[in-house]
């Protein structure tokens, strides 16, 4: 089995900054795209989790409940699942590279910093935190779409 | 009499050898991902009422909750359970073996939609509650089955 640590690739471990530039397999998801899935899982099952407590208790999670479960489940599960799987199946569909894999690793960090902000502020009704976690998660669909675009735009001479 | 012209019947054939050579090759769905995907089609219908009852889905009528989690219980985290099962073991070169826990994942997927659908209807909320906590058991089982695809 192919892993990103040991032997050649141990460069990776050594010098991290490497990685994105020479992902390991062109065939063999990206560490980011995985990570990008088991996090959306993650997320899923953590919206999922408080959508639960909420009905056993309207008042066991203080805040806003409903708005704080909507935003994980859509921004969290659904749309870290999406980036994942795009971010490994688009350019392959569409015959060129990721444009930038520098663009796709900051996507990664800038969606986890916002989610997270804006979950924060709907839990204490902190309207900045919210405001601050939707600008982040917004930079994060504009680095993908912008990605996307550029990566999907290229075609061969047919 | 047999009313099949005898083309019909070798283009059938080689229909069959196609599909079967590509189920050996791992290209087209198992019987099990083809199952997630019907079924999240078979969610959709009922979901998309909620158009016509309600006028929105994401109305203030009481029956929005069952119409929504249709939707998004019964048809996206059905497409999701298919397409993720089918495309992640081929994406990272790590096998998703279907055992008894995918049956689980399946049985527990099924019952905590329809439960969570019909107690929001008849207003049983303790039956909403069951269906959710399946539908979360479903979820977790399918995210364990696929950590070990995703990380090895």
């Amino acid at each position: 089995m192919r892993r990103e640590t040991g032997g050649v690739r141990g460069i990776f471990t050594r010098f991290p900054s490497y990685a994105s530039r020479f992902p390991p397999h062109p065939f063999i998801m990206h560490k980011r795209n995985r990570l990008f899935v088991s996090i959306a899982l993650t997320y899923g099952l953590l919206g999922g989790a408080i959508a639960i407590l909420r009905l056993i208790d309207p008042a066991l999670i203080p805040g806003n409940v409903p708005r704080l479960h909507g935003h994980i489940m859509l921004l969290g599960f659904v749309l870290m699942m999406i980036y994942g799987i795009a971010l490994h199946v688009l350019p392959r569909f569409g015959g060129f590279p990721l444009y930038s894999e520098r663009m796709a690793d900051w996507q990664l960090y800038l969606a986890n910093a916002g989610l997270p902000l804006m979950m924060a502020g709907w839990l204490t009704f902190i309207d900045g935190l919210v405001i601050a976690g939707g600008v982040l998660s917004y930079a994060a669909i504009l680095l993908f779409g912008l990605n996307m675009i550029l990566t999907v735009r290229n075609r061969g001479r047919l | 009499m047999n009313a099949t012209p005898p083309c019909l019947d070798a283009n059938q054939a080689y229909r069959e050898q196609a599909q079967n050579l590509m189920q050996k090759m791992g290209m087209s769905f198992s019987p099990e991902n083809r199952r997630y995907v019907i079924s999240a089609q078979i969610y959709l219908m009922p979901a998309g009422l909620g158009l016509v009852v309600d006028g929105s889905l994401l109305s203030d009528s009481a029956s929005r909750p069952a119409f929504l989690h249709l939707f998004t219980l019964g048809f996206m985290l059905f497409m999701f359970y298919g397409l993720g099962a089918h495309m992640l073991p081929r994406f990272t070169g790590n096998p998703l073996p279907e055992t008894r826990w995918s049956l689980l994942q399946m049985g527990a997927a099924h019952a905590g939609v329809a439960a969570y659908a019909v107690g929001y209807f008849a207003g049983w909320t303790t039956l909403a509650l069951g269906g959710a906590v399946l539908a979360w058991t479903a979820l977790l089982i399918f995210t364990l089955r696929v950590w070990r695809v995703l990380w090895p």
